[in-house]
């Protein structure tokens, strides 16, 4: 939950250092976003959480307008770590000490390696100067909607309930008479 | 939630991407590269799970066993299939269940052939409890997939009402049966109870020659005792929620069910066929009948007791006489509301003897809301309210037994049957 937090704070700092802004109005208002994810994490509401991603890609779009490029990848790909960490900590609330700890630890090089490869991929493509044409984007955005709710659908099938094999035994207490 | 986290990044990326179109901005686009990785790594990693095989036991301490009694619970989980990055096995909660000790919730990576173990003590509350299933969770480590679903471990549990042994209840109905018992039969035969003399026959016992009045009168009369027989009894509880007009209306339930229980094992034990009705929320009904293994019946249909409110069964008077004998003992166990003693007074001219036990609400009320000036001005006017309803009882011939609830029962009782007497 901690490295949640600090990771969530330090998105927040680098999406702000790229916008620039005063503190009074727009920084305070920008304390929306970190005070959504905590009060997500405290309250251990998944909606909250991803409410102050939403506001935080917000804060990230705004830097990147200002050409801020770097801070509003680096923004955007630390807020997808902390959101990962944050949405394990929600499942893990009932967890032993011991799993939440093993759990933590095997998701932890997955979740940052997927962080990374975002920035590095992000970054690629800004020193790439490829001209394409509006509708070229367009159908390349409606391509890979359909490719990715394809994936979803075929995961979805893959994991539909259909019950289980079960054994159960009594107890070995005398019988009801 | 793995579909919610799935449907927020989704929702994100699109976004992002028509951000960047309408706003015709490189940079905003761009953003929706991390996005889109973050997905598509989480995806594929999570598409390496295949469907989990679980099977599962469940262990109990006890299968039978009385309210207030510890029970132990434990559940071994088994992966038949590949490994499972995290599993949450939950078991329960149960309403009413208080847990002493352990976890109902067990959450770890389950690897290929490996278990997962939970195990809790708990004091169950009164019911009976199929324990059919637990709930399982499989999900990927990032949360992206998520199977839920249930696993069959059946483990059935009865928790019975725990009952107190009653003494000295006498019961007097019109009718009884052929077999001996306790019931005083309103005829003149072998007994204790002495029921009159009449004149000597021969084949009489000689024994029971009244010899003062032989004395007296010149004539060789006999004793005659009160024929003490089997009877049938039909002990009524009632469900109605309207009867049950005070908060944790469900405790004082618990009360009446106790006294019902009671009830029952007193009967059964003197030698009476005794059925059992549960009347308010459905007719539930138990064919009279005698023994252990009957009384076990007994209690098995108590402990499933609940409160409950239909139109049909709202009063009283719409009791259904034909499951009752013409003639034989009833015995209502009710906090009563106004009215029903019209309908236990109709009940009684028709021909039943009626016995009634009152779990007195304004008792078990007090005890929760504590005392006041307006607390005691409230509480003595239902007094006085129930205390009118009591006097139409007695005058239709039914002497009922208030029970105050924080008390036990046999002492209340068995000093009420006295006075009766």
């Amino acid at each position: 939950m901690i490295l949640a937090v600090v990771g969530y704070l330090a998105a927040f700092a680098c999406a702000w250092s790229g916008l620039g802004w005063e503190i009074w109005p727009w920084g305070m208002v920008s304390l929306a976003a970190p005070t959504a994810w905590l009060v997500g994490l405290r309250a251990r509401k998944v909606g909250l959480l991803a409410f102050g991603l939403y506001l935080l890609a917000a804060l990230a779009v705004g830097a990147a307008v200002e050409g801020e490029l770097l801070p509003a990848l680096g923004a955007m790909a630390i807020a997808l770590w902390s959101w990962d960490l944050g949405i394990l900590a929600v499942q893990l609330r009932r967890a032993d000490a011991e799993a939440r700890r093993r759990l933590m630890r095997t998701a932890l090089p997955r979740s940052s390696a997927a962080a990374a490869a975002g920035v590095a991929l992000g970054v690629a493509f800004a020193w790439l100067r490829l001209p394409i044409p509006f509708w070229g984007l367009a159908g390349l955005m409606v391509a890979a909607w359909v490719g990715v709710a394809a994936l979803i659908r075929s995961a979805r099938r893959l994991y539909a309930p259909s019950g289980g094999e079960a054994s159960g035994n009594r107890s070995s207490s005398s019988p009801t008479r | 939630m793995g579909g919610r986290k799935t449907t927020a990044e989704l929702s994100l990326l699109f976004l992002l991407l028509v951000l960047g179109l309408g706003l015709r901005h490189p940079g905003v686009v761009l953003l929706a590269v991390p996005v889109a990785v973050h997905l598509t790594f989480g995806l594929f990693l999570s598409y390496a799970e295949r469907h989990p095989r679980l099977r599962a036991a469940r262990t109990v301490s006890a299968d039978r066993l009385l309210e207030g009694d510890p029970l132990r619970i434990e559940v071994v989980l088994e992966n038949m299939g590949l490994a499972l990055e995290a599993v949450t096995v939950e078991d329960g909660p149960y309403p009413g269940w208080e847990v002493l000790d352990g976890a109902e919730t067990a959450i770890g990576p389950l690897p290929a052939g490996g278990r997962l173990a939970l195990g809790y003590t708990a004091r169950p509350r009164r019911g009976l409890y199929p324990l059919s299933s637990i709930r399982v969770q499989v999900r990927d480590l990032l949360g992206y997939v998520l199977w839920e679903g249930g696993v069959a471990c059946p483990a059935p549990v009865a928790v019975l009402p725990r009952c107190e042994r009653l003494t000295g209840v006498a019961i007097a109905p019109r009718r009884t049966l052929v077999a001996a018992g306790t019931a005083r039969a309103r005829r003149g035969g072998t007994g204790t109870e002495f029921f009159g003399a009449r004149e000597y026959l021969p084949g009489d016992d000689v024994r029971r020659i009244n010899w003062k009045a032989y004395a007296r009168l010149g004539e060789v009369v006999i004793n005659q005792f009160e024929e003490e027989r089997a009877a049938d009894v039909a002990v009524v509880l009632d469900v109605r929620a309207d009867a049950y007009p005070v908060p944790n209306a469900v405790d004082l339930l618990d009360h009446a069910v106790r006294a019902a229980g009671a009830l029952c094992q007193f009967f059964l034990s003197q030698g009476h066929r005794v059925g059992l009705l549960l009347y308010g929320r459905y007719l539930d009904w138990v064919f009279p009948g005698y023994g252990r293994r009957h009384g076990e019946r007994l209690l098995r249909e108590l402990a499933r007791a609940e409160l409950g409110t239909t139109e049909v069964f709202s009063e009283l008077g719409h009791l259904p006489t034909r499951l009752l004998r013409v003639g034989s003992q009833v015995v209502l166990v009710s906090p009563l509301v106004p009215g029903d003693e019209d309908d236990l007074g109709r009940l009684q001219a028709r021909g039943y003897r009626v016995m009634a036990l009152v779990p007195d609400p304004l008792a078990f009320e007090q005890a929760q809301v504590g005392e006041g000036p307006e607390t005691e001005l409230a509480g003595r006017i239902l007094a006085l309210e129930r205390w009118v309803m009591w006097q139409k009882l007695v005058s239709a011939g039914i002497r009922p037994l208030v029970w105050d609830v924080r008390c036990p029962l046999a002492p209340q009782a068995k000093a009420h049957w006295r006075r009766a007497r």
